[in-house]
């Protein structure tokens, strides 16, 4: 830590580790106390991780502390012993050093060590630069152009840093930290430092070797969604056929003209009419959508939204509400989320954003089919389904929504709609609900979890078509079991 | 015959105090280093020491062309002189509180933020859970003491070891906006960091005049950065 005797004031206004009440408190915040009394080595780093009540008044009773304000060690006040914290050590307190005293700013001197020319200077004349010609014109060239001012902030930001927050044990045991003794066991102990970027010049990685178990970093659980699968589902329209049975075809005329062909000698008469065939009768005719999957049409590859590109996240959100147009977009949305705790599978089916007003039923066409238990299937949601999510999860997740700006994922079910009416419109239909998937969890080659939850499409992989139509053969093999399908 | 009887004990960290300090008033630069360890290494990082009077200072000679050789940063002359200026400007009454003045954070920004200044993933290192019975102290009836913001609250139980509030100033949100690797942590901390385009341009002309002038501070400095 660079430090300027000359410059530095020689009082310190200090936080007290013992007082009497809060209006003792206040009042020592205020007291300055010299250079030589100031308080080194503060007594929680020899403080023992739990101690009972009775074990810590003996320890405060048998030990002595330094009382910066009477410049004297003295026993310990019992008045403070309620205040101190029961368990030190890994939860002691940690403050960070603010380095600025507004105190010390009117007796400023000039920085002169082995410079006595400037020793008396005021710190406003104090000099920056001595001798340096063409650097300096370089310097001040390149503060006058504010196309620096990336570059320029970033250095002023860093200087800064290193003002408030200070740290001097970086290196210490691999930037873990400065290792003390504790008075009471012996026992070593790492001990936090301060401030400061850990990693130094090298930005951080997640581990050194992922392959090592020792070597991985914090734990998170993968949630990949998958919530846009178009594919092609047929209908059939059936009518009875008779005289009238579906009601008339409607028809007009629109133009009709009679010339004379003077080359041929013929007479000619033009007719133009419209025509459409309206059905008055529906009883006759029967109309059924989605009776069949006639093929997939994408939304079901492999391809990830990369959360750190604007235009692969943008195209994604504008292709999942345009309903108008076939889906070319990227299919799974990779996310890490914080471990859950909960030792149980998601509900199936699952809602795939964080809230949606209840009442909601996956299936359009039945107003009265709405799940009864909505809660439990918001997967995202901590506060209504507390038992799978944790608040942690949910705020990751909503970064994550927040990242790809599409936190109303209701909004796309507002344009749900029956097949039917999606047909004629020529649009998609979508639900901001899923099943789960298939996932197959396997630990040292055994079978532990085996989730079979695909929804109408069943499992899915290369080939599962033929099958489902009949003429393949399910082959085990080719099945992507080791993934969750949503 | 026991000869120590009668002798009164003697409290032999009292010498190291005492020794300590007038080493360290001596500028001696292992003692300053020792003074570093030790309070970084007592569990507290100068806890109880809420401001170190101009310890912003971190430059006390001119730079001259003989420092060049010493410094990593002379690398490139422009941002040498800038590292330089920056070191010897004292930061007044009105900057710092600015700096240090509190935003309203999520503590899952917070929680990342500390991540770009911490290696390790151990629980009691985020300062994702606050201390639930601290009691604050009521500096807005004290008017004396708003020069003092930023001194630690009474406590009254047991702390966390990381302060959230640190990750909270605006300072702090300033350099997370430019340096934290995470996109999202950048964007949201940009937004509380924002700074217009014709503040850039008075700070930026602000440094640019007292370097031609050659000295540490100016009036027009210090409005820039006020």
């Amino acid at each position: 830590m660079p430090f300027c005797k000359e410059t530095a004031s020689q009082d310190f206004t200090i936080c007290a580790c013992s007082s009497q009440d809060a209006q003792q408190y206040v009042q020592r915040l205020l007291q300055a106390v010299p250079w030589d009394n100031v308080l080194i080595v503060h007594d929680e780093a020899g403080g023992p991780e739990v101690e009972t009540v009775d074990a810590r008044r003996e320890r405060c009773l048998t030990n002595f502390k330094w009382d910066p304000y009477l410049n004297i060690y003295m026993a310990v006040n019992p008045a403070a012993f309620e205040r101190e914290p029961l368990s030190l050590g890994d939860t002691g307190e940690m403050h960070l050093m603010r380095s600025f005293s507004p105190a010390s700013m009117a007796n400023q001197h000039a920085p002169a060590a082995g410079r006595p020319d400037a020793r008396s200077a005021p710190a406003s004349a104090a000099r920056i630069h001595v001798e340096l010609g063409s650097v300096v014109a370089r310097a001040a060239a390149f503060c006058w152009d504010p196309s620096n001012w990336l570059s320029f902030y970033k250095h002023v930001l860093l200087v800064w840093m290193s003002h408030f927050w200070k740290a001097s044990t970086r290196f210490v045991d691999d930037s873990n930290g400065m290792m003390a003794v504790s008075e009471k066991k012996d026992k070593v102990r790492f001990f936090s430092n301060g401030m400061h970027f850990m990693h130094g010049s090298r930005l951080s990685e997640l581990c050194k070797d992922p392959s090592l178990k020792e070597e991985a970093s914090e734990a998170c659980d993968i949630v990949i969604l998958r919530p846009n699968i178009e594919h092609e589902m047929l209908g059939v329209i059936m009518g009875h056929g008779g005289t009238q049975e579906l009601d008339v075809t409607f028809w007009g005329q629109t133009e009709l003209s009679c010339y004379d062909n003077s080359q041929h000698n013929i007479w000619g008469m033009s007719y133009k009419y419209h025509e459409r065939a309206m059905v008055t009768n529906e009883r006759n005719m029967i109309r059924a959508y989605d009776v069949a999957y006639d093929g997939y049409d994408c939304g079901m590859d492999q391809s990830c939204v990369d959360w750190n590109d604007i235009v692969s996240r943008k195209s994604y959100s504008d292709s999942t509400y345009e309903h108008s147009k076939p889906y070319s977009c990227p299919s799974m949305l990779v996310m890490a989320l914080p471990v859950s705790l909960a030792l149980q599978a998601w509900p199936n089916l699952i809602v795939f954003h964080a809230d949606m007003n209840t009442g909601y039923s996956p299936n359009s066409k039945k107003s009265q089919g709405a799940l009864p238990n909505m809660h439990e299937h918001m997967v995202f949601n901590s506060e209504k389904y507390p038992r799978h999510c944790m608040p942690a999860m949910q705020e990751c997740f909503t970064q994550y929504m927040v990242k790809m700006e599409m936190t109303q994922w209701a909004n796309v079910d507002q344009l749900n709609q029956p097949a039917g009416e999606s047909c004629v419109a020529n649009e998609l239909t979508s639900t901001p609900m899923a099943f789960q998937g298939s996932m197959r969890v396997l630990q040292n080659g055994v079978l532990i979890e085996d989730i079979k939850g695909s929804g109408h499409l069943g499992h899915s992989y290369v080939g599962i078509v033929s099958v489902g139509e009949g003429r393949g053969v399910l082959n085990p093999a080719a099945q992507h079991t080791m993934m969750r399908m949503v | 015959m026991n000869t120590h009887a009668g002798k009164p004990g003697k409290l032999y960290t009292s010498d190291w105090h005492t020794t300590f300090t007038e080493q360290m008033k001596g500028q001696h630069a292992s003692v300053k280093r020792t003074h570093n360890v030790v309070v970084q290494s007592s569990g507290t990082a100068g806890a109880n020491i809420s401001h170190f009077p101009n310890y912003h200072i971190s430059h006390c000679h001119e730079l001259c062309d003989a420092d060049r050789s010493r410094s990593a940063s002379s690398k490139d002359d422009s941002t040498w002189v800038l590292q330089q200026l920056m070191g010897m400007t004292p930061l007044s009454t009105k900057v710092c509180p600015r700096m240090m003045g509190l935003q309203e954070l999520s503590s899952t920004l917070v929680s990342q933020c500390a991540k770009l200044l911490k290696t390790d993933n151990r629980p009691v290192h985020k300062p994702t859970v606050l201390c639930p019975v601290v009691r604050r102290v009521n500096t807005t009836n004290n008017s004396h003491l708003n020069n003092y913001d930023g001194h630690s609250d009474l406590k009254e139980g047991q702390m966390q070891p990381w302060v959230a509030d640190q990750f909270k100033t605006n300072l702090m949100l300033s350099i997370m906006a430019h340096f934290h690797l995470s996109s999202y942590v950048r964007e949201e901390s940009a937004s509380y960091a924002f700074v217009p385009e014709h503040v850039q341009t008075m700070v930026m002309l602000a440094f640019a005049d007292v370097i031609e002038k050659n000295v540490t501070q100016s009036e027009m400095l210090e409005q820039a950065l006020g």
